[in-house]
């Protein structure tokens, strides 16, 4: 007969665990951390040579400098009167000044390891073509000065978003089969159009044919003076991309988390939890929402890194002052720095998102350990 | 307090599918005195589980129908409205320690936070150092030891985690608990042990159990009545003293002879075919068609008849005899 | 008493004139899409969009809106660009490599379907490189109406011609597909993907696979597509055939220079233009265009004329249409536009830019960028939009019409221009600002100053006195003269003495309050020329590269008087338009905005000591931000370095500035710029009709307001808000009889009222036979205002045709650039 003696023998010691632990944690973040600084690296390396065509886009540049630069000499009177040779040299030499400014005097094959080196190393340096709006040459004010409005939005929109869908969601769970239910499942194909198709419309409904909500933009144009007017302002500018946003998203959003929640609304410990005779709210809170914290906290993570990337279409449509334009900007003149600043940032809060989790995981979930590890038997 | 503490009559349970509506229990009713254990025995998939998830009202979506009446200590509880059975009936005054415990614990909350949960709710009155002494009283019931309590369902043994949702059970005290298969998965050895500790709670707590199995010989040990189920239908219900000599419905026997007894020499015997299907079962006796004793009155539904030692069978073999009455 | 106060006090706000802009305010707001910016328009959400847009199925929206309006700009065209090696390295052959094949592809394409087709009507056909808005198109017209007939679509006639080059050069036409060698002759068309070009690429390789070409369409972004067909190698045969588009940002009166440009190898410096192998008579004509060695516009005109007819035999290049572009706006809004540029290179815009007829108000203008790069007057943003709000901020001495190319004054009081005798300069009958003498050219003593491309057969001409000053020297610290680095002499073909505006220094204000002074342009000119030199704390290498050129042209200037301001220029240049040879000494730093001299001051400070740079190669070699007055990080700096200016009544170039600007002058100024920052926040300051109130950089918002001290009154542009295109009807006989006079009249009007005589500048005819070649051709006569007569006398009718016959008028206003046509058919008798 068993005895309670064998039961405990079968527990790992107290003591020999937590000496293993630190140790084992120590292993795990240098690990780790040094796999995600190689992904981070080999990506952004990847990025540079896409985002430069392994170099052609030197070549380009140099030809349209080139072409400018025919251009002005043709156009600019005072210049006929120079001989073939005088021109020639006088063209060579503003093409040798201009060159240097966009770092073609450089082969690309070192440029793009320069390039990676002050990525990595968060030095974003300047940018080659691209200002910030405010006319700064420095990647880090042309990337700063977009964040702030761009987190402004799309926060708003996420988190409203995110928390609202899940909630609803919660609810619709313990009402499978109902009319409500029935409309989520229904209207879910909704979120096929993206966000910025909503916002077309809402625009053209609101402002176009009701004139009661501006355009697009972030704030009026002059913005009003005094704080709180410019605070309202600011909402009242925010009122359709969050709307947009939201609209687009929220159905499939509440379907899927739905879904997600039935599925583990029927595991059976939540069977035993109302058997248990444990409310609805208790069962959601405990029995659903606890065991499923990890998926529920990767996707909020997953949200938040995506926040700040922007959404170019939906930006350009609501005329927002967002980073997505600035990428896309960016990208259309091959602007690396500019790229780059944006990929690795990007890339040091997707990683340390992720080495973050993994923790959070072990916080939140008692069945994961931090490095793997036995198990209970 | 009433000699009699459940009394089931005329249980419907019957879920909506695809392919038609499943008859799982149909029609089912019996009596359970207060102490006594009642076996439920059958094979898989005809209605044990389902009659343990009607008892307790945890219904899935696809309810189609679900009447009768359960009247537990006098009272039918069928009739009660949701949120009253879940405050006065579940864990309260039934409890159940589903199939197949493995999954039955939160895998995120330790073993005595989930222990003690029923208990806090049931009792407004009562605060967490009562409530933890009750749970290590029951633990020590159960025969785990304490410092488990502190530990996360994965890292305990199968056996241990029986053990443990039986300690959840029986936290709240209540009169009758359900045991859906407690040992099926379970090894010999842990399935003996198993058996003790409920023969030790019936015997100190006075608690009624329902124990359904489908292995007979392990019920033998604990149950008082036993009660044969087929095709969602009680066929048979009887002492448990007589069942194991003198079952009467032909089904009863045959499983009884497929059971191997250790100082017999016995040749086994199984039962060929397959029960119906629990959608659209045939009209008449549900075993007639694996029934060797069967004759041209069994293509009718035959009642329950009354028989002696309050036995109860459900077969046109026993026509003479008189016919229970349902309420 | 009291009543007669208050009566007089009315009557005499009442008399007071509104100055500077109609409107108290413009707000510059982004707007990237032409579809969202017509939405907004209709719902007055703004008022004009300023970029330009050739979208046919926008403008159609906005043509069928009563509330919108639109104005109408050209100012691109399209082309299809000939790989003229005839065989590549590899082998391959290139028919169009053989003249007469690429002549003929003139006629292969139907430059009608093209506009009304793939460009949706925003398009006109155009068959040589002469848009028939400019002048140029006038002036030769009747060669360019008849080369219109010659190379008119005929698919037929041109596989006739190709067909018989291909088989002369060797090649065999095997099952409908072109041989070459045994190889079949493929074609690669290498298509813009940006616009309609790629139509036109595609419907371009169609018709060459009717002809029995393999062509294939490769699709490629103009950056793509420049490393291939600019910087590649003709002879590796990447590409046959690239749809080209170039851009014109003004309406030019002058295009003789753009044979060279696009029909020789001094075009460009690029591996296609060398490969160029245009006709001799072709390049020898584009070079005395060029360097305008010719002494009268009729020879002009014949050289001209003789060219367009070579450049379409040679064909390097084919021309298929000239884009128009539209501005939609409100309808109850008016605003002057450049006929080639639109709103952004009119400084026009801002004075003229109203609603109806209110006075005041504020007008919102949309555009597709707003604040691109940093504002600064030196080497600042060249974007057109940043353009837009910047040149509403300063005057020039002079304006450029939009709506002729030709010059206005505006500061400018009179211009005397001095040329020597044989230069076809002439100037417009309206133009009495101008005048100009003649004067019979001057050997000079030593002649190896003069570059060498200046026409030997043009005596030199005007002597420049040696006090003239020519350019700064940093070591001097002053101009050094004529005298000093010619002590030869030296002798120009012009001079022009500008004369200003008496009240000049009287009126014109900085925005800041400070009053116009000499320090102003005497700075300017001082630190554009201090740049380019090594030992200057400014020395900026990509002015180092113009130094040479400016220090070689340069031919010496003088102030004749300071005030009032009258400034004499000599120079090496002429114009044919005797209103554009002039010098304005007022704004000569102007390609990127103004400033007054204590804001450049700041700047000068600022990058003197490293922290800001004028130009962007600079501010990257210095690893500083690009200096920018509007806003921004820049400001900082500025700021800090204005209170050291302050402090020590900082003046740049004292040496040599102290003499022009007081003391005084040098503290007030500071003082003015320090209260202006305070309130606005910025340092852009300008002289112009609207200043900056603040430009907010991530919202994308430029706010102006009218400035109430600007001098002039508002309407002063009246007349400039919409171009004055001639309607032009032709009436007549419907049957002429050889050898009897025959009269058409012609009435020329605009919006129905007579078109005043001295606003036209010439009546032309042509007369076409029934198969459309000119015939016969002339001037007609001024009658009155607005009825203008073609006298075809008996002798003249002798020689027209027998048949149908149309006579086409064309009427060449002064006030737009572009000549009208009006047409008349008959049919001549013998």
């Amino acid at each position: 007969m068993l005895s309670v003696e064998t039961a405990r023998e079968r527990a790992v010691p107290a003591a020999r665990r937590s000496g293993g632990n630190l140790w084992r944690i120590t292993k795990y973040t240098l690990v780790k951390g040094t796999t995600l600084l190689i992904t981070v690296i080999i990506a952004v390396y990847l990025t540079i040579l896409i985002a430069n065509m392994g170099g052609y886009v030197d070549k380009m540049r140099e030809s349209e400098l080139r072409f400018q630069i025919a251009e002005e000499i043709n156009q600019n009177e005072e210049l006929r009167l120079l001989t073939v040779q005088e021109r020639k040299t006088y063209e060579e030499e503003v093409f040798r000044v201009r060159a240097k400014q966009l770092g073609l005097d450089r082969p690309f094959i070192v440029k793009s390891f320069i390039y990676l080196w002050n990525g990595l190393t968060l030095n974003l340096g300047r940018a080659i073509h691209l200002t910030s709006d405010a006319g700064s040459a420095y990647v880090d004010n042309i990337i700063g000065e977009r964040l702030a409005p761009t987190l402004l939005v799309m926060a708003s929109s996420q988190l409203l978003l995110f928390f609202s869908a899940m909630f609803f969601a919660l609810f619709l769970s313990r009402r499978y089969g109902s009319r409500l239910d029935r409309l989520v499942v229904a209207m879910a194909p909704t979120s096929a159009a993206p966000a910025w198709f909503y916002g077309i419309f809402l625009i053209m409904i609101f402002a176009a044919v009701l004139h009661w909500l501006p355009f697009g933009g972030m704030i009026d144009a002059p913005p009003p003076p005094g704080f709180w007017a410019k605070v309202g302002s600011i909402i009242k500018h925010l009122i359709l991309p969050i709307s947009a946003f939201v609209a687009s998203s929220f159905w499939l959003s509440s379907y899927y988390w739905r879904t997600f929640f039935l599925i583990h609304s029927s595991e059976d410990y939540v069977d035993m939890a109302k058997a248990k005779g444990l409310t609805g709210r208790a069962i959601e809170r405990r029995y659903v929402l606890r065991p499923t914290l990890p998926t529920i906290i990767t996707s909020f993570a997953m949200t938040l890194i995506g926040l700040w990337t922007g959404a170019i279409v939906f930006e350009t449509v609501f005329n927002w002052p967002g980073l997505g334009r600035l990428t896309q900007q960016a990208i259309n003149m091959f602007d690396t720095p500019v790229i780059v600043g944006v990929t690795v940032i990007y890339a040091y809060l997707l990683a340390l998102t992720l080495f973050l989790l993994d923790i959070v995981y072990a916080i939140v979930d008692p069945r994961v350990k931090l490095g793997g590890g036995e198990n209970g038997s | 307090m009433n000699k009699m503490l459940l009394e089931v009559n005329n249980l419907k349970l019957y879920f909506r599918t695809k392919k038609g509506p499943v008859q799982a229990v149909d029609d089912v009713s019996f009596k359970l005195e207060r102490g006594k254990t009642l076996a439920v025995v059958g094979e898989s998939g005809c209605g044990k589980t389902s009659l343990s998830k009607a008892i307790l009202r945890l219904l899935p979506r696809n309810i189609m129908e679900y009447s009768g009446e359960i009247i537990l200590d006098g009272e039918d509880i069928m009739k009660y409205p949701e949120d009253r059975f879940r405050r006065e009936i579940r864990w309260k005054k039934i409890a159940m320690v589903p199939q197949a415990a493995m999954n039955s614990l939160n895998p995120v909350l330790r073993i005595l936070d989930q222990i003690i949960e029923p208990l806090l709710i049931h009792n407004r009155d009562m605060n967490r150092d009562q409530g933890l002494a009750r749970v290590k009283e029951m633990f020590r019931i159960v025969g785990l030891p304490e410092d488990f309590l502190y530990r996360y369902p994965f890292e305990l043994s199968g056996g241990m985690r029986q053990r443990a949702t039986i300690a959840m059970a029986l936290v709240t005290n209540p009169e009758l608990v359900i045991l859906d298969e407690p040992s099926s998965a379970l090894d010999l050895l842990t399935q003996a042990n198993l058996m003790n500790v409920l023969k030790r709670i019936k015997h100190e707590f006075g608690t009624t159990f329902i124990l359904i199995t489908h292995d007979i010989g392990t019920a033998s040990e604990l149950a008082d009545e036993i009660a044969v189920m087929y095709a969602g239908e009680m066929v048979e219900k009887c002492h448990a003293e007589y069942f194991y000599t003198d079952a009467r419905h032909p089904y009863s026997r045959k499983l009884m002879s497929s059971v191997p007894t250790l100082r017999e020499d016995k040749e086994l015997v199984f039962i060929p075919g397959q029960p119906p299907s629990l959608i659209n079962p045939p009209t008449g006796c549900r075993f007639a068609e694996r029934c060797d004793k069967r004759f041209a009155k069994c293509s009718e539904h035959p009642p329950t008849f009354d028989l002696e030692h309050d036995q109860q069978v459900q077969c046109w073999l026993y026509t003479d005899r008189e016919e229970v009455k349902h309420a | 008493m009291i009543a007669i106060m208050l009566f007089s006090f009315t009557l005499g706000v009442a008399a007071q004139q509104r100055m500077g802009t109609w409107v108290d305010e413009v707000i510059i707001v982004e707007e990237p899409d032409v579809s969202t910016a017509i939405s907004r328009l209709r719902a007055g959400d703004i008022d004009v969009w300023a970029t330009t847009s050739s979208n046919a199925t926008a403008f159609d929206s906005v043509r069928n809106d009563p509330a919108l309006s639109y104005m109408t700009t050209f100012g691109s065209y399209s082309e299809l660009t000939y790989n003229p090696v005839l065989k590549f390295n590899d082998g391959r052959f290139n028919p169009f490599g053989i003249r007469r094949i690429r002549e003929a592809t003139n006629m292969l394409i139907d430059r009608d379907y093209l506009a009304q087709e793939i460009y949706g009507g925003l398009a006109v056909p155009k068959y040589n490189m002469l848009n028939n808005s400019y002048v140029d198109y006038s002036r030769v017209v009747e060669t360019a109406r008849a080369l219109e007939v010659k190379y008119a679509y005929d698919f037929d006639k041109a596989k006739a011609i190709i067909d018989e080059e291909m088989i002369n050069a060797g090649a065999q036409l095997v099952n409908g597909v072109w041989h070459y060698e045994g190889q079949p002759v493929e074609i690669i068309v290498l298509a813009r993907i940006e616009d309609q070009r790629r139509q036109t690429g595609d419907y371009f390789a169609q018709q060459m696979e009717k002809l029995g070409f393999k062509t294939t369409v490769e699709y490629r972004t103009g950056q793509e597509a420049s490393p291939i067909w600019l910087l590649g190698d003709p002879a590796e045969g990447q590409w046959h055939v690239y749809t080209g588009g170039w851009s014109a940002g003004a309406v030019y009166r002058d295009q003789g220079h753009i044979f060279t440009q696009m029909y020789t190898v001094r075009g460009m410096a690029s591996p296609l233009w060398l490969a160029m192998d245009p006709i001799p008579e072709l390049d020898e004509i584009s070079e005395k265009l060029y360097y305008k060695r010719f002494t009268t516009m009729e020879e002009r005109n014949a050289l001209y004329s003789r060219a367009l007819e070579l450049s379409l035999e040679d064909s390097p290049r084919i021309f298929t249409v000239d884009q128009i572009s539209f501005i939609p706006k409100r309808a109850e809004i008016t605003v002057s536009s450049d006929l080639a540029g639109g709103l952004s290179s009119n400084p026009l815009w801002a004075m003229t830019i109203r609603r109806r007829d209110e006075v005041g108000g504020v007008v919102t203008v949309g555009s597709s960028q707003v604040l691109v790069d940093p504002w600064n007057p030196v080497a600042g943003s060249n974007w057109t939009y940043d353009m837009l709000p910047i040149r509403a901020t300063f005057d020039r001495g002079f304006v450029s019409h939009p709506f002729t190319g030709n010059y206005a004054p505006l500061w400018i009081d009179k211009v005397e221009v001095y040329a020597v005798e044989g230069l076809p300069i002439s100037k417009q009958p309206d133009s009495d600002w101008v005048t100009v003498t003649f004067v019979p050219g001057v050997e000079a003593a030593d002649m190896e100053y003069l570059v060498q491309n200046v026409d030997p057969d043009i005596k030199p001409g005007i002597p420049v006195p040696e006090d003239a000053w020519l350019y700064w020297d940093p070591a001097l610290q002053r101009f050094v003269t004529v005298g000093e680095v010619y002590p030869g002499g030296l002798v120009v073909p012009r001079k022009s003495v500008v004369y200003y505006r008496e009240d000049l220094f009287e009126k014109v204000k900085w925005h800041d309050g400070s009053p116009y002074t000499r320090g102003d342009f005497l700075m300017q000119l001082v630190l554009d020329w201090d740049r380019g030199y090594e030992s200057s704390p400014i020395y900026d290498e990509s002015a180092a590269a113009n130094l040479p050129v400016a220090q070689k042209n340069a031919r010496g200037w003088r102030i004749l008087s300071w005030d009032p301001l009258v400034y004499e220029v000599y120079s090496t240049s002429w114009y044919m338009d005797a209103e554009q040879n002039l010098g304005d000494i007022f704004c000569p730093m102007y390609n990127y905005g103004t400033a007054p001299w204590h804001t450049l001051a700041l700047g000068y400070l600022a990058e003197a000591n490293g922290e800001l740079a004028f130009s962007a190669s600079k501010a990257t070699a210095l690893n500083v931000e690009w200096l920018g007055y509007q806003a921004g990080p820049s400001l900082r700096t500025l700021a800090k370095w204005l209170d050291y200016a302050l402090e020590t009544n900082f003046l740049p170039y004292a040496e040599f500035l102290k003499d022009y600007i007081p003391e005084e002058e040098i503290a007030a100024r500071y003082a003015n710029v320090k209260k202006w920052f305070d309130e606005k926040g910025h340092f852009w300051i300008g002289n112009g009709p609207l200043y900056l109130e603040r430009a907010y950089p991530t919202i994308k918002t430029v706010h102006l307001k009218r400035f109430e001290d600007y001098p002039l009154p508002a309407g002063y542009w009246d007349g400039f808000d919409e171009p004055r295109i001639a309607e032009v009807e032709v009436f007549g006989p419907a049957r002429v009889t050889a050898g009897q006079q025959a009269v058409f009249e012609v009435e020329v009007s605009f919006r129905g009222e007579p078109y005043p005589m001295d606003k036209i500048q010439e009546v032309k005819y042509i007369v076409l036979d029934a198969a459309g070649n000119v015939a016969y051709n002339g001037y007609g006569s001024a009658v009155a205002d607005g009825l203008f007569e073609v006298v075809l006398t008996p002798e003249d009718t002798k020689q027209l045709p027998v048949g149908s016959n149309t006579i086409e008028v064309i009427v060449l206003p002064t006030l737009v650039a572009g000549a009208t046509f009006g047409q008349h058919t008959f049919v001549t008798l013998p």
